[in-house]
């Protein structure tokens, strides 16, 4: 079932709210694109690929009113069915324009949702949209945090430096490092379950946080050791979507 | 004894063998090692040669393929498949090609070790050749500039237009020197015409910015005709900044760069975020600032160039997501998409955004994909890692100025081991991390020294003339940039934050004498008018001023004839009054002649509008001075207020929702134009029933408000030069505006300021009882 939230998210895609759309290409189009260049085994050209903007997959906003959650489609496998219509119009619309026979580009039908259901999407692949929405939780704390706490969060956690490092480049001594350290990390914890809830459809989906070992364990009964798990955890994600970005950006360039 | 031997022996035999088998183990364990990695490289190797060799052949074959199509669509006359087959082919050829370079050269240097003298060369040759000159002479009239020969051609960046090397001519030059630009040798073309394929947004675009680019003194000379626009940039020889990070890099080797190579890669950066704080402090934002971008030339200094999307930071357009993937913050991209106008944001942040992009492709040789959470992992100082950590931040957490990301990059730059500097040696730390670590005008003192060295070619003369401009506006242009703060981390809703500080009286730079005038801006050449539109306008205003005298003279005519005598006492008191204040008026405005605009604000503490007691006093007070405008009036019932013909341009800065203060403020505002007859036009106010001003819905009204932002860029609206520059807008537009009634945003909770402008030809009677009626004030 949808959280008022998630119903919020599809509000306002469905409004073709070309911010929404921009946020979801911007948080989940590397590991889109990398899923379709797979797929496509040579046979769709990279740069077909990466023709599939934010804009294009707005224009699809039409389709989300035919979106129904009791069909327990995943928000992965729904995001990429969307892509992979885009995708297929897209490509269509590209035929009948070399026909030169003025035919219409293939009209959206039910099918995507079809699509959605089709569980052809490999372990990869929703891995791949898991760190998505860890990376997204990793900005909204961003956002929120002061900025010297992020930064310390990034030096300690994202580049693995010693705190004692950390707090002579800073100039503070090492029990703030770990205070200041400890807030951000509460928030991420926080934001966290936010942003998997958000871009989540089933419950187990809502539970991958859990099983990637990000479990929000209550407060009080946190140890130094789920500290340090976590912080691996976040670390290991953030690289492996940090190589994402590269062959994605690589991909754009070549 | 022969058992102790025997434990001996077998002591011995033991260490023997632990020997012996660590001896293996670190021996056969790299042997072993090596063999595989052998095995892997040489099988790596084969599939590699197989791969390509197969890869040649498809592609030998597809364009074999080709061939004939396009020979058979040339003949038939289909030129545009000729041209789609010919791509086909050209691309197919690359392919081919590259596949060959790698199968005869990079793979079996690569599996010698040797690789190293070929990296990357299949990438670095074909951006060499795409960036080589195109045809130097250009053909047809597309290519003919008045005034100009043209030389030599640049490369054509992503906005469609051509890039010509040109030699003035000797009038040209004369026409230079007479406009106060010294200095000019070659310079350079920008060309948009729609026979070469441009489109006609770009050129609107481009024109559009122009205006913004003049300010800078950058552009020299512009034409705009039907089908073509274009204008003429000095020109700064030089090489792109992406080329020299590349070849920094490559004489560095693959760890980054060697301390040498990364202290010049930060004065480029340095020069870079000088020109760039220049920008900002003249009211304008590059938004296009990326490596390519960044000519430098022969003496290792770097310009920064194309001015195709600079704009005035009070714009009233909306944001566009114009800019460069990797170097355009996506923040900017999200305020676009939600429509965000361009005064609404601090656009000074975009651009330190884009620096710090530039910065990490510095230190990386490669794009920042991961936007503001990208990784350096190549050889670094923690505070320059610091620095480009701080201008790609959150748009409301990084560097607040150019200058404070400058103060940064050179205590990195100049420090005796650029490694050795911690991020809390940087500037910013020790003035707090979020504080602005300088004002300004402290900047602006700072960055003299690079300023010239940053403008280069640009020209010291502009830089010295621009300066005092820059520094009397920006000396509180980043405290009072509005700033967006989202309010929802999710659905991106955000507040426009109001500047903290009211806006001052004076802007006027730190440790300029108080009684000194800030130095008008001058007028960069191509932006004066001609000697012929000046007199037709002096001609105009000339008819105008006899046509106002004519319908005083009726006025006077009419009442006579109505027969009602005026009672001498009276009217000798009233020219007693008028004659003693036509002397005290004519003291007063010898020290600011020409300057319209009444500012009641800097003296008179907000009043709500007020009627005038009597028609003769309030003559007199509609030509006193502000002190006499502010005496209380004790009127008993409301009288009605003289007409005024004209037509008044609203501009309202308050953002939506209105306070109560703010919508009683502009409620009063719009009962007062209503009050005086004017025609409005420009924003829409807030109005009670019965007090709804003439409302003239002009098309071009968003011209008019974005062209009278332009001209105070980013002075506060009572700013001592602000009643002078829209003076000069006044004359400008005359015929479409009489007088600009301006409304600034107030502090938090404070009524919004108002202040009314009139030009030339609104007489100063007029423009008395326009201010008391829109009740002028300061947002103080």
């Amino acid at each position: 079932m949808l959280t008022p939230v998630n119903m919020d998210f599809i509000g306002r895609l469905r409004a073709n709210d070309q911010a929404a759309w921009f946020e979801v290409w911007e948080t989940f189009g590397p590991v889109v694109r990398s899923q379709l260049s797979k797929w496509g085994k040579g046979r769709i050209g990279s740069q077909t690929v990466q023709d599939l903007s934010q804009e294009t997959l707005a224009a699809l906003s039409e389709s989300i009113d035919r979106f129904d959650p009791s069909r327990g489609a995943r928000f992965s496998t729904w995001l990429l069915a969307i892509a992979k219509h885009v995708l297929g119009d897209e490509l269509d619309r590209r035929h009948a324009q070399k026909r030169g026979g003025n035919k219409r580009a293939a009209e959206l039908d039910e099918s995507w949702m079809a699509s959605a259901a089709d569980p052809g999407v490999d372990a990869q692949y929703e891995a791949g949209v898991f760190r998505a929405k860890v990376e997204a939780a990793i900005r909204v704390v961003e956002k929120e945090t002061d900025f010297s706490d992020f930064a310390i969060f990034s030096m300690r956690v994202l580049e693995g430096k010693p705190g004692k490092e950390v707090a002579e480049a800073l100039g503070i001594s090492e029990p703030t490092v770990s205070r200041r350290l400890a807030k951000v990390r509460d928030t991420l914890r926080e934001r966290l379950v936010d942003v998997v809830v958000m871009y989540s459809f089933t419950q187990e989906e809502k539970d991958e946080a859990a099983r990637n070992g990000l479990l929000a364990t209550p407060k009080q009964e946190r140890t130094a050791a789920d500290d340090a798990l976590f912080d691996e955890a976040i670390c290991e994600i953030y690289h492996r979507q940090m190589d994402l970005r590269r062959q994605d950006q690589a991909a754009r360039l070549r | 004894m022969a058992a102790a031997e025997i434990l001996l022996v077998i002591l011995a035999s033991i260490v023997g063998l632990v020997l012996v088998v660590v001896l293996a183990m670190s021996l056969l364990v790299p042997l072993f090692k090596g063999i595989v990695f052998l095995i892997k490289h040489v099988a790596t190797f084969i599939g590699s040669m197989v791969m390509d060799t197969a890869r040649f052949v498809g592609s030998v074959i597809l364009a074999i393929l080709y061939v004939p199509l396009v020979v058979l669509n040339l003949v038939i006359g289909r030129f545009s498949a000729c041209g789609h087959y010919g791509r086909a082919l050209w691309n197919e050829l690359s392919n081919a090609g590259l596949c060959l370079y790698r199968v005869a050269l990079s793979h079996p240097l690569r599996l010698v070790g040797l690789h190293g003298l070929v990296e990357g060369v299949e990438r670095r040759l074909p951006e060499v050749m795409a960036n080589a000159p195109t045809r130097d002479l250009p053909t047809g009239k597309g290519g003919k500039f008045d005034g100009y020969s043209i030389v030599g051609s640049l490369a054509a960046g992503g906005s469609g237009a051509k890039l010509y090397i040109a030699q003035p001519s000797a009038a040209k030059f004369a026409a230079f020197q007479r406009d106060g630009i010294d200095h000019v040798g070659q310079v350079v073309i920008k060309s948009f015409s729609l026979q070469d394929g441009s489109s006609l947004p770009q050129i609107v675009r481009e024109s559009r910015s122009l205006d913004a680019a003049k300010k800078l003194g950058l552009i020299l000379d512009h034409e705009l005709t039907a089908d073509r626009f274009y204008y003429v940039m000095r020109y700064v020889p030089g090489e792109p900044l992406g080329m020299m990070i590349r070849r920094l890099h490559g004489a560095s080797g693959p760890g980054g760069l060697s301390p040498t190579n990364l202290r010049s890669g930060l004065g480029y950066v340095a020069d870079l975020v000088s020109t760039l704080s220049v920008y900002h402090r003249g009211g304008l934002w590059h938004k296009d600032v990326k490596p390519d971008n960044v000519i430098v030339d022969a003496s290792g200094n770097a310009h920064l160039v194309d001015f195709g999307l600079v704009s005035s930071l009070r714009s009233a357009m909306t944001l566009t997501t114009h800019g460069t993937e990797y170097f355009r913050d996506p923040e900017m991209v999200r305020l676009a998409l939600k429509g965000v106008k361009v005064h609404e944001v601090d656009g000074t942040r975009f651009d330190i955004y884009g620096a710090g992009a530039v910065l990490y492709s510095m230190v990386e040789d490669s794009f920042p994909a991961h936007g503001g959470l990208s990784q350096v992992t190549k050889r670094c100082p923690e505070a320059l890692k610091w620095v480009i950590r701080r201008a790609m931040a959150d748009y409301d957490k990084r560097y607040p100025s150019a200058a404070a990301m400058l103060a940064d990059i050179d205590a990195v730059r100049l420090a005796a081991d650029p490694f050795a500097v911690r991020p809390i040696d940087l500037p910013s730390m020790k003035a707090g991390a979020n504080a602005q670590p300088q004002s300004e005008a402290g900047g602006a003192a700072n960055a003299a020294p690079t300023f010239a060295a940053a403008v280069g070619a640009v020209g010291a003369s502009i830089g010295a003339a621009f300066k005092n401009v820059m520094d009397t506006a920006a000396a509180k242009a980043a405290a009072h940039g509005p700033n967006i703060r989202v309010t929802h981390w999710w659905t991106g809703r955000a507040e426009v934050v109001p500047p903290a500080g009211a806006p001052v009286a004076d802007v006027r730079m730190a440790g300029t004498p108080a009684g000194i005038p800030p130095i008008p801006p001058i007028v960069p050449a191509g932006m004066r008018r001609s000697a012929e539109e000046q007199l037709a306008s002096a001609k105009a205003k000339l008819e105008r001023a006899r046509g106002r005298v004519a319908g005083r003279r009726a006025g006077w005519r009419m009442r006579a004839a109505d027969g009602k005598p005026m009672n001498s006492g009276v009217g000798i008191a009233v020219l007693a009054a008028v004659g003693v204040l036509a002397f005290a008026n004519v003291a007063r405005h010898e020290s600011r002649r020409n300057h319209a605009a009444v500012n009641v604000s800097q003296t008179q503490p907000p009043t709500p509008p007020e009627a005038p007691s009597a028609p003769a006093t309030d003559e007199a007070a509609a030509f006193e001075t502000p002190d006499a405008a502010a005496t209380p009036a004790h009127h008993e019932a409301p009288v009605s207020w003289p007409h005024i013909d004209g037509t008044v341009l609203v501009i309202n800065d308050v953002l939506q929702p209105w306070s109560g203060a703010a919508d009683q403020a502009l409620r009063g505002v719009s009962s007062g134009l209503a009050k005086v007859g004017v025609e409005v036009r420009g924003n829409a106010l807030p109005a009670n029933a019965g007090d709804e001003p003439k409302v003239q819905h002009g098309e071009d009204d968003v011209d008019l408000i974005a062209s009278a932002r332009l001209t105070l860029g980013q002075r506060p609206v009572d700013s001592a030069d602000a009643g002078e520059l829209m003076n000069a807008w006044l004359s400008d537009h005359e015929g479409d505006v009489d007088a600009v009634v301006w409304i600034a945003a107030g502090a938090k909770d404070q009524p919004p300021s108002v202040r009314v402008f009139g030009g030339e030809h609104l007489s100063k009677k007029n423009l008395g009882v326009l201010s008391r009626a829109v009740g002028e004030r300061s947002g103080q």
